[in-house]
């Protein structure tokens, strides 16, 4: 246990700055002392030599070990932003460049420093590898600074590890199968020395449970207050457990999962409830927890993970099938709610499956959770994901049954996929580009496919030409992209194995593979899709405005589009009276359905081309929409110049008129078997989830019977709804109940807003 | 066969049980004064004028046939009661200011649009109610969505305020699953004072619904010191003991909902405007009935 001396020594609250430093010169002669070819071994080196700037002693209050930080330099499997391996991480100017106490000596360091990893750095690398088939198409990574069509995201992301089998097996259950596994291969072999790396990071693991172990019983000699030193000393006695044992309690179990994670750099959870079922289950036999024990347990996790402030990630799946044992797995999935209940954060979010032969009151006992102003469980429908999932990874359905999100709602198939989103497009800045045979609108710059392609469409004579050119303008960019995804992946093998994640993500230690090397059972990616209701309510829009009834040409309306409307307010109305998606309108729901089916179906198909075992469109929600948006001009769905891209899969904010009801049955529409999630948001006021549970019960039941896949609802408070008059944009979809009907709340006139308002208690 | 109407509200929780799809037809033969659809009352489309949004571009003026919209000193002014309501000056508005009340739709065309959500409607035992207006202002019309709706399998309720030929009742009367009962004051002259109309024809069509078996809610608006007295609480509490098709009273506490829609359409009486009734008046009500004794209320406080 003391084979490293240093172990005494890496806890600090905050290493100086100057010390930081050192630790990445350290850090830096680690990796460059190794052969290029040994990258096993290399990271497992590196990972032990960054220790020391990232681990951070236990807080009052906590009750497991694991603040650990990430490093300005080093090994980030993933990164915040663009990284994936070993990568300057992007907030290293405020944790390390510009901290006053910075001597010159170290700065001269930082600079060498950062001039040798912009050259090493994995996404560096990939970056220069990418052949000009890629980088032509898409050049550009900027999504967040510049107008384009699609772009392209370096990173690895949406790691779902197998903690299931970390708590059966524990450290030394694990590394004894790793040796196992050693001992067939060659010595010498690659596949020797990933398992000999393996074994490395194992044992520094367990260095590190023990070195914690060690500090915070130090800490509990220092500690006057009698209950907290006894608390610290659980803390220690946990620690010193599973550094040597498999985790025999609840407790150990989650400060396995807590500490495995950060150690990783992993940012979400998996199947929580299933992977402690059995834990917590023994506990409750021997009598040794109670469910406020548990509670308290993992109220200190969820505190833990806020500190982390992964807010688009830690997520954390319960209920739904494939789970071991769903009776004991149900009761720690009440527990992980009932603590959401208490704590009500933004982290971790927490997504309920459910399925029609399960206890009902897990259900439930979310929908209370949700009607008492949670924001989640969000809800996730397994009679339509499996299904859906079966077909769109191409996986048996005993796989398809792990179907599970992470991030902002994309699938994976718990710890044997990966499906990172390593790409972007707009697909409404696809539409506008074409409709200008390549004139970017918003920049009046050349964008998208080769001019020459336009030739064959007869200068958009009828509504199919130009249906036809914004089809192939799509195709010309998702090819690109499928296979930048493949490259990066091929790309990062060649300099990493990730130890940590392919010591826990199926079929790494049985093929001797590290995960991107050919050890992921199902190497899967994913393109981020926006702008996909503005787009098809455009080409609504268009054909009947254009080409049926004729009342305006194309080169018209892109001169409306160019003067954003101004002047044109009585042809805005008209397009905007133009049937819109979301109002169970066949003809509009139609038209999101060509869209929906093309770019998934292009998507999918690329798969193949390239190498990858799936490549799934995800329609997602986070603030790309918005950030893409203010670079995209007005659009012929009547939406004006810079605004946000409409968010997931709902309709155009205020566009769905016909109300919730109706929405819900255009949702239901579009096909859910060919992408990797579509996420669905509703809000409703307070009432609508508490006085009239029993309809808004069945209101959803319908839903999810009719197809409905997934529903994250908010409940908003008056505070919201005061927020909601002031930034109506913000509050699209909410729901309100007014005399009787229900009605998005944007929608009323002021002196009923204001009414629905004094009616809102808190 | 058509009619008119001026909405069709799916995902309606409160008229009826379940999720339920309203329409509201046009045409009222009571002037409640605290009417919260005061774009029921009439019979025929009106146009309605929304001040805050219009930027006196005057666009509509060029195209009004009627004379019923002119310009004076850089406003607009709606002269509604020479409005035809033939649309013409609402395709021009470019701000969405004039829009019409009511339009014609065919009852087979109103019920396939109520059946998109009849999923919804098995499930949590909802079905299509007509509301108004006054249903029964279009009888016809009323009967041949009734019949459309049962032919369907919809479960059927109709919104009454009582003030009907009784034998319009009773042709509709196997056709109506429930009964949503208006009532609103008792005595006649309070009930002329408040409404322009007496009570007598609404009492006896209640009593007629009674003996005929029919299931009726009652529902009685209250509107904060109008008719939340004593009096009126008593006689709600012995209609609930008397008439035994009584299945539930709801109290139907004032909102102001709809004020601002009274000079919209250019309506000369101006709206009640008084604050909406409050959560804990309501409960109080509630209260102060089930102390009188009163049977059936749809709230337990
Ligand atoms: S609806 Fe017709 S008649 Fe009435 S104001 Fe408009 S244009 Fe004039
Ligand atoms: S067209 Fe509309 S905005 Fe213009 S004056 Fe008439 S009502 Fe006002």
């Amino acid at each position: 246990m003391n084979k490293n001396p240093d172990r005494q020594r890496i806890l600090q609250a905050e290493p100086d700055p100057n010390q930081m430093t050192s630790i990445l010169h350290e850090f830096t002669q680690t990796y460059r002392s190794f052969d290029p070819e040994d990258i096993e071994m290399r990271e497992a080196a590196c990972i032990r030599a960054q220790l020391k700037g990232r681990v951070r002693p236990v807080e009052d209050g906590d009750l497991f070990a694991g603040r650990m930080m990430q490093m300005p330099i080093g090994f980030i499997p993933q990164s915040k932003g663009t990284g994936m391996g070993y990568c300057i991480h992007p907030d290293i100017d405020s944790q390390l460049l510009i901290k006053p106490d910075l001597t010159s000596e170290s700065r001269k360091i930082l600079k060498e420093l950062l001039e040798f990893w912009q050259k090493e750095g994995t996404v560096y690398k990939s970056r220069r590898k990418m052949p000009d088939e890629v980088t032509r198409v898409v050049p550009s990574e900027l999504y967040y600074l510049e107008s384009g069509i699609a772009f392209v995201l370096y990173r690895m992301s949406g790691i779902q590890l197998n903690y299931s089998k970390l708590l059966a097996l524990g450290i030394p259950g694990l590394r004894a199968e790793v040796s196992k596994y050693k001992s067939t291969v060659q010595e010498g072999s690659k596949a020797f020395r990933l398992y000999a790396a393996m074994e490395h990071v194992l044992e520094t693991f367990s260095e590190l449970a023990a070195y914690y172990a060690v500090q915070v019983l130090e800490q509990a000699r220092h500690m006057s207050d009698k209950n907290r030193k006894v608390e610290l000393e659980n803390i220690s006695r946990v620690l010193t457990n599973i550094a040597h044992k498999r985790p025999a309690t609840f407790r150990e179990g989650l400060q396995l999962i807590y500490l495995y994670n950060i150690f990783d750099g992993t940012k979400n959870y998996g199947r929580m409830d299933d992977s402690l079922a059995d834990l917590y289950h023994g506990d409750l036999q021997a009598g040794t927890i109670d469910e406020e024990e548990g509670i308290r347990l993992l109220t200190s996790i969820w505190q833990l993970m806020k500190s982390r402030d992964n807010r688009y990630d830690t997520r954390l799946i319960i209920g739904g099938r494939g789970r071991n044992n769903e009776e004991k797995a149900n009761r720690v999935a009440m527990l992980i709610l009932e603590t959401t209940r208490r704590v009500k954060e933004n982290v971790p979010q927490v997504a309920l499956r459910f399925h029609n032969d399960q206890d009902p009151s897990l259900y439930q006992k979310g929908l209370d959770l949700l009607a008492t102003g949670n924001t989640y469980p969000m809800l996730y429908n397994d009679e339509v994901n499996i299904p859906s999932a079966r077909n769109a990874f191409g996986v048996p359905h005993e796989e398809a049954e792990h179907i599970i999100q992470y991030g902002c709602g994309e699938y994976v198939l718990n710890h044997r996929s990966v499906g990172t989103p390593s790409g972007v497009i707009n697909l409404l800045q696809a539409l506008l580009v074409t409709m200008n045979r390549g004139i970017d609108p918003s920049t009046g710059k050349y964008q998208g496919m080769p001019v020459e392609r336009y030739v064959k469409y007869n200068n958009f004579q009828t509504f199919k030409d130009l249906a036809d050119a914004y089809k192939e303008q799509v195709e010309y960019h998702v090819g690109p992209l499928a296979l930048q995804e493949y490259l990066e992946y091929k790309h990062a093998a060649d300099d990493n194995a990730y130890l940590l994640s392919s010591l826990l993500m199926d079929d790494c230690l049985a093929r001797g593979k590290a995960i991107f090397d050919g050890g992921i059972r199902y190497l899967g990616g994913t393109l981020e899709t926006y702008g996909n209701t503005n787009t098809a309510d455009s080409l609504v829009a268009i054909k009947e405005l254009v080409y049926h009834q004729k009342i305006f040409t194309l080169d018209a309306l892109n001169q409306m589009l160019k003067a954003n409307f101004r002047g044109y307010g009585k042809e805005l109305k008209m397009i905007l009276n133009c049937p819109k998606y979301g109002n169970d309108h066949q003809f509009a729901d139609r038209m999101y359905g060509f869209v929906h089916d093309h770019i998934c179906k292009t998507t999918r198909d690329q798969a193949k081309e390239v190498g990858l075992d799936s490549y799934l469109v995800v329609v997602i929600n986070n603030d790309a929409n918005t950030v893409m948006g203010s670079f995209t001009a007005a659009s012929p769905d009547g939406r004006k110049a810079f605004s946000h891209l409409n968010p997931g899969n709902n309709p155009v904010g205020g566009a769905d008129k016909s109300g919730v009801t109706a929405c819900l049955n255009s949702l239901v529409k579009a096909d859910t078997t060919l992408h990797a999630g579509a996420v669905q948001n509703m809000k409703f006021s307070k009432e609508m989830l508490s006085k009239y549970r029993r309809q808004f019960e069945s209101l959803l039941q319908t839903y999810f019977e009719k197809g409905g896949s997934q529903i994250m609802l908010t409940v908003v408070s008056r505070g919201e709804l005061e927020d909601a008059q002031k930034h109506p944009e913000n509050y699209q979809n909410l729901i309100v109940r007014v005399g009787g009907f229900s009605e998005r709340f944007v929608n009323l006139p002021p002196e009923t807003q204001n009414e629905v308002l004094s009616r809102t208690l808190n | 066969m058509e009619g008119i109407l001026f909405d069709i509200q799916p995902f309606a929780l409160h008229d009826g049980p379940g999720i339920r799809t309203t329409i509201f037809l046009k045409g009222c033969p009571l002037r409640c004064q605290w009417c919260s659809n005061p774009e029921s009352f009439l019979k025929r489309s009106n146009l309605s004028y929304n001040r805050e949004k219009c930027i006196a571009c005057f666009s509509c003026v060029r195209v009004c046939e009627t004379g019923a919209l002119f310009e004076l000193s850089d406003v607009l002014v709606v002269q509604h009661d020479l409005c035809n309501a033939c649309g013409k000056c609402i395709d021009e508005c470019p701000e969405d200011a004039l829009k019409l009340y009511g339009y014609r739709e065919s009852a087979r065309n109103i019920v396939n649009e109520v059946l998109k959500d009849k999923a919804y409607f098995d499930n949590s035992g909802g079905g299509i109610t007509l509301s108004g207006g006054e249903p029964l202002m279009q009888p016809d019309f009323t009967m041949e969505i009734l019949k459309e709706s049962k032919k369907a399998g919809l479960h059927t309720c109709i919104e009454t305020c009582g003030f009907a030929a009784e034998a319009e009742y009773e042709k509709i009367l196997p056709l109506v699953d429930m009964f949503l009962f208006d009532y609103k004051a008792g005595g006649s002259e309070k009930h002329r004072l408040l409404t322009k109309q007496p009570n007598e024809l609404i009492l006896e069509n209640l009593e007629f619904l009674n003996t005929s078996m029919a299931n009726i809610v009652l529902r009685c608006p209250i509107v904060p010191g109008v008719n939340d007295t004593l009096e009126h609480f008593k006689a709600i509490t012995k209609l609930s003991h008397d008439l035994d098709q009584i299945t539930e009273v709801e109290l139907m506490p004032y909102h102001n909902y709809g004020e601002h829609k009274y000079e919209q359409i250019g309506l000369s009486e101006p709206a009640l405007g008084i604050p909406a009734a409050t959560e804990e008046q309501e409960d109080q009500w509630y209260a102060d009935l089930a102390k009188l004794g009163c049977k059936n209320l749809k709230k337990q406080i």
